[in-house]
């Protein structure tokens, strides 16, 4: 007989076991019919075992035997069982998909030539609010400079910010968003990507001259958008009411360069613009072979202040003192690209550091929550365990077995953890921007991360196993048969590992209602203005200003419009992350990075916007000059909380008379503080957004395609760009933190499910094992609380050791995640306290069920069994 | 042939010498047929009943004249040790 044929009966016995029942069956009937006899036969179970070993692979029938024995035991404990797999699942399917996305949003190389050459600048400087900062935009003049510099070692490149924006193919009724990119014309050579179907820009048409209406369109979205149509080449793209010509398809495994955002399409940036600020990106620099990069980069640190020097000679001499220190003072750094640049890293670097580490607590949590199941159930097997013994099991059979049990909760939940991998990755990535801007990253299936978690599972559940074995192997068949194993010096390992769960329920918990305070408090932010029902239109001109006088025409056309109540017109809409800062003198004090914002109403924006005005009055409606409206915190800041009416301000070297204090408002973001503001009126300008209060019966999208039509038709010369809520600007900015609040508050709920059963199982256990002397403390009239306390002190003893090692990992994790936090100093009682009670009420939510039962001892039913 | 006409055979052959433990001859035969030097098969009896019955392979005639080789160089040697004695 072959192996094969001996590995399907240990398999599969059942056909063998027939077999050979019959063939001593059909011995047994001859000889009766031969009247011999049966006792000749001699002991049938012995033969019968002793030809199915030969005719078996032995271990493995064991092992099948095993399978099925721990299949049909972990059946018997469903509750325990199905809190065992699904927390490892979850355990391993959140740490998994977390890791996921660390590894598409950090260490995913880009598919380009030789992508270890790619590298970027990064410099230190001050932002406007003269605090210290990373930025990574360069101008085109800096650039150019730069790349002379440094030509024959390296090339550069200048890559754009990536915008989503709104465009058409000819009509201009079908708008569509699409992620704009700006690229210099060399870029693509550079990065050694290859057409998939035309061509890409070339470098030459980097000169001044070159038509730059061309485009090129990512091959996904060609797909996507166009079903692979090879006419798409010719076609136009109108983008800022020009067309562009579709010159060709880039590769289609080249997403882009930004991490967490797929380019669409592509347009070439111009090197220099005839007036204005000049364009504005991220340097990508490819070092010639045989250049070190250590090398390369204290050239470009030495390199970069002197171009800046050149630079600011026009206007070094009237620019405020603080603006060319923080120009000039700049440190640079190179740093690679291999795995793309975008602020992803900056701003997700910490939530996925929290998520991750969240997550492997979990697992954690999870992986001691089953240790204490198994060893809980093992303990309650002892008497089980004594009785295999004395019918011949060897202890190494019994160790085998219970191994095979843990194996199999392993091997259960690490399997419906990749399931939950695979569904939780794409749900994290879709929840980390709001749906009109998603971040989109390639969640590469790979199979070694989720193996990960899958190997912790099975090893915290071999290694429990395993513990669980040794103890049985111990256990001394006469004693464990009688019942008479002691509980207390077995249940040592139980409460170690419950005080472990409870300090990991406390971190996770209290992280989560770190997120959920902050959470409550950035919606609670008094902001200043009306969110609800307000639309804003960004309109702009291509080149050049549009007179006050027609902004005036098309606000009244706006407010003429069916669904508006009120109508204002500001420079640029309020929460979008971004402010304004001028050379402003003030009090006699001349202010630069640090000072106010500035900021562009027109006459009715504050009314429109619901912004309080406080003294004196708003902007005349025909339009005025030489007048500034300031908020409260100018009065505070400048005029020592006196009134600023009738001072003047002076910007870029004009005066302007103080006409009216408003109410402080929130101008750049939601977690920013109190800062002045100045509101100068609109005039002539070269964009303007429109703050529409709407009614509420008109539907945003109705009123926002009535909008387009009417400025096509009546304001042609402006361009509309997008149309948005305000409040889907305060939502963008919450969704980060919604999506980590509703994840650390799911977290936490499983986590004090987890820590709950934990308690649960081993405290059923305790009154199980000491119910003799519970009963014997009944009999002799111990009142009931004598009775709680043996359950009590063990239970709150094992929750309080948890909480005090709980509280030491919450302050490592407070120290992470403060850049998280919003009105929150450190660790306060107002987060420390509810974290606390939600575990105390999770611990004795769990001890409830163990003391109802102490509680209910029939001593005489108890002492009469025993 | 099968189990219960082998072990009749052998107490038949050996004049009622050898009476084994009947259910013993079937972890041996298990182990020969596992060997590969018998090969067993469902037939059904002279009764009409359906038994496992057993053919000595090529295999099995080769081993038993290896075995009767060496029964029969020990069964030599311990009668020439007999007969000296």
């Amino acid at each position: 007989m072959g192996l094969w044929k001996r590995i399907q009966n240990a398999l599969m016995p059942g056909r063998l076991d027939r077999e050979l029942q019959q063939e001593l069956e059909s011995h047994r009937e001859e000889m009766c019919a031969d009247g011999v006899d049966e006792r000749w036969l001699g002991q049938e179970l012995k033969h019968r075992e002793e030809s199915r070993d030969i005719k078996t692979v032995v271990w493995l029938d064991c092992l099948r035997a095993d399978v099925v024995f721990g299949l049909r035991q972990l059946g018997r404990h469903k509750l325990g069982t199905a809190t065992a797999v699904l927390s490892l699942a979850l355990g391993i399917g959140a740490a998994a998909a977390t890791l996921q996305l660390i590894k598409a949003g950090f260490w995913r190389v880009m598919p380009v030539e030789k992508p270890e050459q790619l590298h970027f600048l990064r410099f230190a400087t001050m932002n406007i609010d003269g605090k210290p900062r990373e930025q990574d935009a360069f101008r085109t003049p800096e650039v150019k400079l730069m790349a002379a510099g440094v030509a024959g070692d390296a090339e550069m490149a200048m890559v754009g910010f990536a915008d989503r924006q709104d465009v058409h193919f000819g009509e201009a009724s079908r708008v569509e968003r699409v992620s704009r990119q700006y690229v210099s014309a060399g870029f693509f050579e550079l990065m050694g990507l290859r057409p998939e179907m035309g061509r890409l820009f070339r470098k030459e048409e980097e000169q001044p001259a070159a038509d730059h209406r061309i485009a090129v369109i990512r091959g996904e979205y060609w797909l996507r958008r166009f079903g692979g149509e090879p006419r798409v080449i010719g076609k136009k793209i109108f983008h800022d009411g020009e067309p562009h010509v579709v010159v060709g398809v880039v590769e289609g495994d080249f997403t882009g360069t930004s991490v967490g955002n797929y380019t669409d399409l592509y347009l070439p940036m111009p090197t220099e613009r005839p007036k204005g600020a000049q364009p504005a990106g991220r340097l990508m620099l490819r070092l010639r072979d045989g250049v070190q990069p250590a090398a390369m980069e204290q050239r470009l640190k030495a390199l970069f202040p002197q171009v800046r020097g050149e630079l600011s000679k026009q206007w070094a001499a009237t620019a405020p003192k603080s603006y060319l220190e923080a120009y000039l003072n700049v440190q640079l750094k190179m740093l690679p690209a291999m795995h793309g640049m975008s602020n992803f890293h900056r701003d997700y670097r910490t939530p996925l550091t929290v998520l991750g580490l969240t997550t492997l607590l979990l697992l954690g949590l999870a992986c001691a929550g089953v240790a204490n199941l198994l060893l809980a159930q093992s303990t309650g097997r002892v008497r089980e365990m004594g009785i295999r013994m004395a019918i011949g099991a060897g202890r190494l059979r019994l160790m085998q077995l219970l191994f095979v049990e843990s194996g199999l909760l392993g091997l259960a939940g690490a399997s419906l953890g990749l399931v939950f991998t695979l569904w939780a990755g794409p749900m994290l990535l879709r929840g980390m921007n709001p749906a009109d801007n998603p971040v989109r990253m390639a969640l590469a299936t790979d199979w070694r991360l989720p193996l990960v978690g899958w190997v912790l599972a099975l090893l915290t559940t071999v290694a429990c196993g395993m513990l669980a074995a040794w103890r049985v192997s111990r256990v001394d068949p006469a004693t464990a048969i009688r019942g008479e194993v002691s509980g207390k010096r077995r249940l040592g390992a139980l409460h170690a590992l419950l005080g472990v769960q409870i300090a990991f329920c406390v971190v996770v918990c209290f992280v989560a209602v770190l997120m959920l305070t902050t959470l409550r408090n950035l919606e609670n932010q008094r902001l200043g203005f009306a969110v609800e029902q307000v639309l804003l239109v960004k309109t702009y001109l291509p080149q050049g200003k549009l007179e006050w006088s027609r902004w005036q025409q098309a606000l009244e056309r706006v407010k003429a419009a069916p669904g508006v109540q009120k109508v204002g017109l500001s420079g640029w809409p309020l929460q979008t992350g971004s402010a304004n800062i001028g050379d402003i003198e003030i009090a006699g004090r001349r202010l630069g990075l640090g000072g106010p914002f500035t900021f562009f109403a027109a006459p009715g924006w504050l009314d429109a916007m619901a912004v309080e005005l406080l003294e004196g009055r708003d902007f005349c409606a025909g339009g005025e000059n030489a007048v500034v409206l300031v908020s409260e915190q100018v009065s505070r800041e400048f005029f020592a909380g006196k009134s600023p009416i009738g001072q003047t301000v002076k910007w870029d070297g004009q005066m302007s008379r103080i006409i009216g204090v408003v109410r402080d408002l929130l101008m750049r973001d939601l977690k920013e503080e109190t800062r002045s503001i100045l509101y100068f009126p609109f005039g002539a300008m070269s964009q303007g957004v429109f703050s529409i209060r709407m009614n509420g019966a008109v539907r945003e999208a109705d009123l926002a395609a009535r909008l387009r039509g009417m400025f096509t038709k009546e304001f042609p010369q402006l361009q509309v760009g997008l149309i948005r809520s305000q409040k889907s600007l305060i939502d963008a900015q919450l969704v980060g933190d919604r999506l980590l609040a509703a994840v650390a508050g799911f977290f936490a709920a499983v986590a004090l499910v987890l820590a709950g059963l934990g308690i649960y199982g081993v405290f059923s256990l305790v009154v199980e094992q000491r119910r003799k002397e519970i009963a014997i403390r009944m009999a002799v009239s111990a009142g009931w609380w004598a009775t709680a306390r043996i359950v009590l002190r063990d239970g709150l003893g094992a929750a309080a050791v948890g909480l005090l090692g709980g509280l030491a990992g919450v302050f490592g994790a407070e120290a992470m995640m403060r850049s998280l936090v919003f009105g929150i100093v450190g660790v306060e009682s107002t987060v420390v306290l509810p974290t606390a009670g939600v575990v105390l009420v999770a611990a004795l939510g769990g001890l409830g069920w163990p003391l109802t039962r102490a509680l209910r001892t029939d001593p005489a039913l108890v002492l009469r069994s025993e | 042939m099968h189990g219960y006409a082998i072990m009749n055979a052998i107490h038949g052959a050996s004049a009622e010498a050898l009476k084994l433990e009947q259910g013993s001859l079937y972890p041996a035969l298990h182990r020969m047929e596992e060997a590969g030097w018998i090969e067993g098969e469902w037939v059904e009896s002279e009764a009409g009943k359906l038994v496992r019955g057993y053919a000595v392979t090529k295999k099995g005639k080769k081993a038993l004249e290896e075995a009767e080789d060496k029964w029969a160089r020990v069964s030599l040697a311990v009668n020439r040790v007999l007969e000296g004695v």
